[in-house]
Formats: structure tokens, C-alpha cells, sequence
């Protein structure tokens, strides 16, 4: 064989090949059962451990999102309340207001037309107490212009005429 | 007569061996070529750097193999 | 011999063998690579044992960055993850046999314990038997998967394309003749896979075996500063080619699988 003859010169032999050969096997087997093996095993371990913790992560966010949505629609249900409640006092505030304004309208009105009909009552009482009083003071002058006694029933007669007639 | 062929033989040994350290020529020009080119493509697309940079690396060792032939030859003759 | 210069061998292409067990030479290399064996073994039973899930100690995130680092280069390389996880394991078997063996040749000493005037421990990539050895395994276990993923009549359809000739015919005249070529090219991939366990192993053998003698070239011309340019620059070869064994094996698996199903059915 001319090709091991060549390889030969370059110190190759069959036997000495075959016995590096046997050995290099040996330190693969040795470093693939005792090396590579725990090494890729603790490199998937850690990787599923970080995939495992940035999933529950990811649950731990998915469920602080939806607290603060709940809690965001809580907050807005109390907002619309509140808003709600202000609304109705409000309007009741306006309706006591306008309850409060009526009556007080009609209770002025009450009182103005009491006045107005005790005004009304005193302005006759003392229209009639003045033409009274004013009949018997001109009677008075005219019986005294007339030098005349005069008797009840003609003194009546006359306040009744001026009466009548101041009317 | 003998020992002439033989010292012929043994010169002819050596001017072969010298022939074939020639061949680190064209090792040499082509390693070159391929780091200049190399440098270039990481100059024009600095991101690559890595993958340009273990390729360059495969291809000069495959480059330098040549030489390598060469030296083992060396050897042989 | 000066002051400056420090005469040394050149260390021989073959290894040179100590003993012999039942007709069987074991070789200075042979020993190199127990030497490797026991610090493999003695990293596995004291370091990779006490890794835990949660690192406490900076040793495995080194290791476990080299890991990692494999796997994303090897998905750069054969351009699917299932394929870089699937390969990582024995891809970085070898890069760690073959770095660590090449750090090992940079000690000092390593090289010059003797024993009745012989080597007891040579560096096992810098004898062709542990290189050839390797890339003949490598190459076999690709043709292997190629086989299991594919079926055996695909395997040899790579090499013997009647198939794609007969097709070729069938549709015109000129597709026919581009159809032969393409068969004689198929032909020659046959030699191609001999020629990757060639190259594969000679690669490494050459850049190894030549740091050696250079660093003896060196320590025979300078030898006080000369060498330490180039042990430093061994250091990194000695990982480029580790590197380099694995991304080519790696590259040559992904060329001689069959395409993925989305592709054949296209």
C-alpha cells in the first residue's frame, strides 16, 4: 500500500492509531457522561426555573393588573356616585329653596293683604270717627252760627246729610 | 559513481523541499486577502462583528492549511 | 554553540513507543492522552459535580459560557439550533481534547521528561496516529447520521445520481449532458470524503508538529526572547485549531445531511 507507506513517513502506523483511538474515546465517553451531560442538564434546570419564575411574574402582573382595574372601577362607580348624590342634593337643595321661596312668597302676600285689610279697616274707622267728629264740630259752629239750641233729632238729621253728602 | 548519484539524490531531496515552501506564497496572499476583506465588511457593518470574526477565523485556518500540505510534504520528501 | 543559542532535536515525526502490552506498542502519545484522560476525569469528578442550578463559584459560568458559546457558533455554522444542540456535545469533545492537549505541548516540561533517554509524554495533536485517528471518526459518524437521517438509498444516491441523469434525459438533450457532469462530479465526492479525513487531520497535525519544531528553530537561533513571540502566538493556534477541528466537522455534517423536509418537498 503506497498511501500507508506516505503516511508512514509521517510516523503513521495502524497499531498506535487504533490504541490513540481507543483512549480518545474513553475521554469522550468520560466527557460526555460526566461533563457535558450535568453541565447541558444544569443549563435546561436553571432555564425552566427562569421560565417557570418569569411566567408566575407574568401571572403576578396579569393579576396586579386586574385589581387595579377592579379597583379602578370601583373607583370610578364611587366617582359616578358621588357625582350622582351631588346632583340630587343639589336638586333638592333647589327644591327646598323654591318651597322655601314660595311659602315665604305666600306668607308675605298673607301679611301685606292682612295689612292692607286692617289698614283698609282702620282708614274707614277713622274716616267714619273723623266725619263723625267733623259732622258734630260743623253742626256745633252752625248751631252756634244760628244761635239755635239744638235737639239731638236735628243735629242727627244734619250729620246725617253732611254725611251723605261728604260722601 | 555511487556516492555522486546518491549526493545527486540528496540535492535533488533538498531543492524539492525548498520547492515546496514556495507554496507559504500563495498561503500568505491569500490569508491576507481574506483578513483585509474581512476587516471591510466588520468596518462597513460593525454589528457583525462575532459572526464575521469566527468565520474570518475558519477560513484563515482552512487558507493556512495549504501551507500546512506543504510543510507536511516537506516532511515526506 | 553561542551564549544566545540553545541546541535541542527536532522532535521526530513518529512517536517514539516505551512498552509493549500483548503485541500492542503503546507510544509516548498514548500517554499523553491518559495524562489528558486523568485531568478530564479529575475536572469532572471535582468541579462539574458540585455545579448547582444557582452558581456560586466563577468556574461554572466559564464553563458554561464555552458550552454556550459552542452551541450558538455550531447554529451559526450548520444554521439550525436542533442540529447545534444535537452535535454540541461531541463537537466540544473534541474541542476540549484538542485544546487542552495543545496547552499541554506550551508547558514547559512536558515535552522533556524522559526515561531511559525517550519522552515519556509527547503532545498527543502532534502525532498524525491521534489526528487521523480522530478525523477518521469524525468523518465515519457523519456518514453514519447520514445514513440514519436519510435512509441508505439516499446515502448512495449522493454518490450515484442515475436518478438525476435518467430525469435530466427525459427533459431535454442539454440537461441530460449537465446531468452526466453533475454524476461525474458525484463520483468524485467519494474521493472528497477521503480527502476531509485527510485534510481534517493534517491541518491539525501540521500546526502543532510545526509550532514544535519552530520553538526548537527559535530556541537554537535567539534563545532568551525570541521564543516567547511565538509560544504566545501558539497559544492562540492551539485554540483557533480546536475551534477550527470543530466548526469544519461540523460544517461537513450539515453539507452531508439530507435537506429538511420543506426543502425536499419543494
Amino acid at each position: 500500500m503506497q498511501i500507508l507507506e506516505i503516511l508512514g513517513k509521517i510516523g503513521f502506523d495502524w497499531k498506535l492509531a487504533l490504541a490513540n483511538l481507543i483512549n480518545i474515546g474513553i475521554i469522550f465517553l468520560v466527557l460526555y457522561k460526566f461533563a457535558f451531560k450535568p453541565i447541558k442538564q444544569k443549563i435546561v434546570e436553571r432555564e425552566a426555573a427562569i421560565k417557570k419564575g418569569l411566567n408566575e411574574a407574568h401571572k403576578a402582573e396579569i393579576a396586579r393588573q386586574e385589581a387595579e382595574d377592579e379597583k379602578d372601577e370601583v373607583l370610578a362607580q364611587a366617582k359616578r356616585d358621588a357625582v350622582l348624590m351631588l346632583e340630587e342634593a343639589e336638586k333638592q337643595r333647589k327644591n327646598i329653596l323654591k318651597d322655601a321661596e314660595t311659602k315665604a312668597l305666600k306668607e308675605r302676600e298673607n301679611i301685606l293683604h292682612k295689612a292692607q285689610l286692617e289698614i283698609e279697616g282702620k282708614q274707614a274707622e277713622m274716616e267714619r270717627v273723623l266725619s263723625e267728629k267733623s259732622a258734630e264740630l260743623i253742626s256745633r259752629g252752625v248751631s252756634a252760627m244760628l244761635q239755635e239750641e239744638m235737639t239731638p233729632e236735628i243735629n242727627d238729621r244734619i250729620i246725617k246729610k253732611m254725611t251723605s253728602h261728604g260722601k | 559513481m555511487e556516492g555522486e548519484i546518491m549526493n545527486n539524490v540528496e540535492a535533488a531531496r533538498l531543492i524539492a523541499k525548498g520547492l515546496t515552501s514556495l507554496s507559504m506564497f500563495g498561503s500568505g496572499i491569500g490569508e491576507g486577502y481574506l483578513i483585509g476583506k474581512a476587516l471591510e465588511a466588520i468596518g462597513r457593518n460593525p454589528d457583525q462583528t462575532g459572526s464575521i470574526f469566527s468565520k474570518m477565523i475558519i477560513g484563515v485556518a482552512m487558507a493556512e492549511s495549504t501551507a500546512i500540505y506543504a510543510l507536511v510534504m516537506f516532511f515526506i520528501i | 554553540m553561542g551564549f544566545l543559542q540553545i541546541g535541542g532535536d527536532i522532535p521526530k515525526v513518529e512517536p517514539d513507543i516505551i512498552f509493549t502490552v500483548f503485541s500492542f506498542p503503546i507510544s509516548n502519545t498514548f500517554l499523553g492522552i491518559t495524562l489528558v484522560l486523568l485531568m478530564v476525569l479529575s475536572f469532572s469528578y471535582f468541579v462539574v459535580r458540585k455545579f448547582s442550578i444557582t452558581p456560586r463559584n466563577h468556574t461554572q459560568t466559564v464553563v458554561e459560557m464555552v458550552y454556550v458559546g459552542m452551541e450558538d457558533l455550531l447554529e451559526q455554522v450548520a444554521g439550525r439550533r436542533d442540529v447545534a444542540v444535537f452535535l454540541a456535545p461531541v463537537i466540544l469533545g473534541m474541542f476540549v481534547f484538542i485544546g487542552v492537549a495543545n496547552l499541554l505541548s506550551l508547558i514547559p516540561i512536558f515535552n522533556t521528561v524522559t526515561y531511559d533517554g525517550v519522552a515519556i509524554f509527547r503532545t498527543p495533536t502532534a502525532d498524525f496516529n491521534t489526528t487521523f485517528a480522530m478525523a477518521l471518526v469524525m468523518i465515519l459518524f457523519i456518514q453514519m447520521q447520514s445514513i440514519v437521517k436519510g435512509g441508505f438509498f439516499q446515502y448512495l444516491g449522493k454518490f450515484f445520481q442515475f436518478h438525476e441523469v435518467y430525469k435530466g434525459f427525459k427533459k431535454s438533450m442539454g440537461d441530460g449532458f449537465m446531468a452526466i457532469i453533475n454524476f461525474l462530479i458525484g463520483l468524485l465526492d467519494i474521493i472528497s470524503e477521503g480527502a476531509r479525513v485527510v485534510s481534517l487531520s493534517l491541518r491539525l497535525f501540521g500546526n502543532i508538529y510545526a509550532g514544535e519544531v519552530l520553538v526548537v528553530i527559535l530556541l537554537g537561533a535567539f534563545a532568551y526572547a525570541l521564543p516567547s513571540v511565538w509560544i504566545s502566538l501558539s497559544i492562540l493556534f492551539g485554540v483557533v485549531q480546536a475551534v477550527v477541528f470543530g466548526a469544519l466537522s461540523a460544517a461537513y455534517y450539515s453539507i452531508s445531511m439530507p435537506p429538511p423536509d420543506g426543502e425536499a418537498a419543494s
